[in-house]
């Protein structure tokens, strides 16, 4: 047996453990028949709850200490030395200690589903939906998993030991995000958030069609199928997060490929739009995994400054083993800018042909300014407080920038600080792409200052 | 006769913490089988030096060479060469020393049907095998740190590195680490403890390197000659206590021995190089006639040749020298 499974069942399924859950379930079950009267609904109903907080609660949370637990109890460098390949580690690590929390899920969603498929009038929407809520769960466990990974990264980088506060808070975070985008009109389809928001398990019901790439399907076998998908890319990632804990090196590829999935993912819901849409929500989607990348990589002087020689060397493979991920979405938000610039139609008059053409550039001449502004926080002389900085700086930037800018000089001053698209009479995207563009130089400038010249002392 | 095989390669090696420079062009050679203490006041740079040759932390320049697998290029060959035992470390509490033993075992490499006779023999080295079923949470601080170290050791690692791993324990605890350390350097292993505390490292170690404000202090790798053992290392000087013996020191220079000391019928005397010195030095009294009473090597003390690195450089903080 896989020694870190078998090790995390020794931990977290002990007998002991196992029988208070039967116990504890037994409880909840009886319960509940006995206070409804024997319903069925009420019982599938407490499954479904059960499933809820153990599978996506619990699981997450078990996951995460999974390596966060193992920092806090100081046991985690020993693992780092133990001869297990990285994809062990990380199976054994989400089997085991998620073990006792899918085996309560496991009964409350046999429980659901035995009623939903023996009530169901489409029985396949029933299997569909049960695939949905355990890749959804599976998705949730592998991202917690790979966001402790992450965290314990850049805490060892900014010379701090991880805390797991931030796990369940961001899970959280990114479950609202995506649950507020879709029902906001501007955000909803034009950037296929109404995809991503799909992924959220409905229960029952065939949820209505959504149309992708070209396809019409049904919403909750779509939902089913990318949860799917997206728990198999989380799983991904938490093994090679695991891999760079080891001390092994990653090949760009399989982040680049996710971008190229995900930007492709995105630009599948405004398929039937137009090609000019769909390169705008690729781009979009790059730029999303771009901050995230910037967020959630290291603030590793050494790398940078590695990367830096070995591109000024022209060293290839030295710098296919430094690059850091962030540039993988910036050169596809690129060539989606490039794109856009080629196959621009324009929307609503000919005569906004080229603002549309430098619409593209502009968002990313900003892109490559928040990177900068997110750089030289992180960098500062206080990494752990260079997230929040990073924030402010670019809230300040983009709202009290934005709103200085256009009360003292219109919508051009307001285009200075924010990526605009003029309209007619007015030609606002020539002077975002020169602002974003001086405002980058400006700020890498001094983000490189800090990247340079850290605050050594002798 | 060839230089023995470095076990350890460190050159030039440089980290650095976010803000602050922790090791400054750091570089050595610990030769294998040796028993290196590493020395230096707290703050120095010693456990940040571990963890890079550990292969857990990137150096900002310079390079490592474990059993001759650099850390970079292959961290994970180096991981599995090497034992490491940090000095704030963890144990599974809710999990036997059994199972503790039997995973680190399997994690390290240990074939399943192997790992229970490993976990049994790791446990006789530093006597737990009577508490074998016990919870790791159960267990004394001195036991928690043997079954730490029984971890380390259980896959029978080529360099061990262990950081202040007698921390904590009592004297009975740290005379039965001393006697683990030489058994495990009689075996060939070849092991970096490091310590503020110079006593608990006399005993077994056979060199010394001092790290100073993350730099090496001195001349780098010197012997540290062992006090009680008595097997690490050739005495440098012999102290001799004579019978009735008139004009001792001339006596002593027309035998060509150097005297370094003579006080009474006393004398402590310089030895040539070489592993017979020291029976050249006795049959060279006894053939000129001279009434020797007693004849003692005097190895130097882990501490002395801590002092004499320390002189060479600006002056250091105190250490503890007491155990």
């Amino acid at each position: 047996m896989n020694p870190e499974l078998q090790r995390n069942l020794w931990l977290e399924a002990s007998s002991r453990r196992i029988v208070w859950a039967v116990v504890v379930q037994a409880v909840i079950y009886g319960a509940t028949l006995a206070i409804t009267n024997q319903s069925t609904d009420a019982l599938a109903a407490v499954g479904v709850i059960v499933f809820g907080v153990a599978a996506l609660i619990w699981g997450p949370r078990a996951a995460g200490r999974a390596i966060g637990g193992e920092v806090a109890m100081r046991t985690w460098d020993f693992q780092r030395l133990s001869a297990l390949k990285p994809w062990t580690m990380t199976w054994g690590k989400l089997a085991g200690a998620t073990s006792l929390s899918w085996l309560v899920a496991g009964v409350g969603l046999a429980i659901a589903f035995a009623e939903m498929f023996v009530k169901s009038r489409d029985p396949g929407q029933a299997v569909a939906w049960l695939v949905l809520i355990v890749a959804f769960a599976v998705l949730m466990q592998a991202g917690a998993m790979a966001l402790a990974l992450v965290g314990v990264r850049r805490a060892r980088a900014e010379g701090r030991l991880a805390t797991l506060r931030l796990t369940p808070g961001t899970l959280v975070g990114v479950m609202v995000v995506m649950w507020a985008l879709q029902h906001v009109a501007p955000f909803g389809r034009p950037i296929g958030v109404v995809g991503l928001g799909s992924l959220l398990p409905g229960f029952g019901g065939d949820g209505g069609r959504i149309e992708w790439w070209g396809l019409v399907l049904g919403k909750t076998w779509f939902a089913a199928l990318s949860a799917s998908v997206f728990a198999g890319w989380a799983v991904l990632a938490s093994w090679r997060l695991m891999r760079l804990e080891l001390q092994m090196r990653n090949s760009p590829w399989t982040w680049g490929c996710f971008v190229v999935f995900a930007a492709l993912y995105g630009a599948g819901f405004v398929f039937s739009t137009g090609l000019s849409e769909m390169f705008a929500v690729a781009g979009a989607v790059s730029a999303a995994c771009a901050y995230a990348a910037a967020f959630a990589e290291p603030a590793d002087r050494v790398g940078i400054r590695l990367f830096v020689d070995a591109l000024v060397r022209m060293d290839i493979r030295r710098i296919w083993a430094e690059l850091p991920p962030v540039i993988g979405p910036v050169k596809m938000a690129a060539f989606c800018a490039v794109g856009l610039a080629v196959v621009a139609t324009p929307p609503l008059a000919p005569a906004l042909q080229t603002e549309w053409r430098l619409m593209g550039f502009a968002a990313l001449a900003f892109l490559l300014r928040d990177l900068g502004v997110i750089a030289y926080f992180r960098f500062g002389p206080r990494p752990g407080r260079g997230d929040l900085g990073a924030v402010l700086g670019l809230f300040l930037l983009y709202f009290a920038g934005g709103l200085a800018g256009k009360s003292l000089l219109g919508a051009e001053g307001g285009a200075i600080f924010m990526p605009t698209f003029g309209s007619l009479g007015s030609s606002l995207a020539p002077v975002s792409l020169a602002s974003g563009l001086v405002q980058a130089a400006a700020v890498w400038f001094l983000a490189w200052s800090r990247i340079r010249k850290p605050e050594v002392s002798a | 006769m060839s230089e023995p095989t470095p076990m350890i390669e460190v050159d030039d090696l440089v980290y650095d913490y976010p803000s602050a420079r922790a090791l400054h062009g750091v570089g050595f050679r610990i030769r294998q089988g040796a028993v290196l203490a590493l020395v230096g006041p707290n703050g120095a740079g010693k456990s940040t030096l571990m963890r890079c040759i550990a292969a857990l932390d990137r150096p900002t320049g310079g390079r490592i060479t474990v059993a001759g697998l650099d850390t970079e290029a292959e961290p994970r060959g180096v991981h599995a060469a090497l034992g490491y035992l940090p000095d704030f470390f963890g144990l599974y509490d809710e999990l036997s020393v059994r199972r503790s033993l039997i995973y680190a075992a399997r994690s390290r490499g240990v074939p399943a049907g192997d790992a229970d006779a490993a976990a049994l023999r790791a446990a006789e080295r530093v006597a737990l095998t009577d508490r074998l079923e016990t919870r790791a949470g159960e267990l004394s601080r001195g036991l928690r740190q043997r079954l730490a170290i029984a971890q380390t050791i259980v896959h029978e690692p080529r360099v061990l590195l262990l950081d202040e791993p007698a921390a904590g324990l009592d004297p009975e605890a740290r005379r039965s680490l001393s006697d683990l350390m030489r058994s495990l350097a009689a075996g060939g292993m070849t092991i970096l403890v490091s310590s503020h505390i110079l006593a608990e490292l006399e005993d077994y170690c056979t060199e010394m390197l001092m790290i100073r404000d993350g730099r090496v202090a001195g001349e780098g790798v010197v012997s540290a000659g062992s006090g009680s053992s008595g097997s690490a290392h050739a005495a440098e000087r012999v102290r001799v206590v004579f019978g009735e013996t008139a004009d001792l020191a001339a006596r002593l220079e027309a035998l060509g021995l150097k005297v370094e000391q003579l006080s009474g019928h006393e004398a402590v005397l310089a030895l040539d190089p070489g592993p017979d010195a020291e029976a050249r030095t006795l049959t060279a009294l006894v053939g000129a006639g001279l009434a020797v009473k007693s004849f003692a090597p005097v190895r130097a003390s882990l501490e002395q040749a801590y002092l004499e690195e320390a002189r060479r450089g600006p002056p250091l903080p105190p250490m503890e020298t007491q155990a």
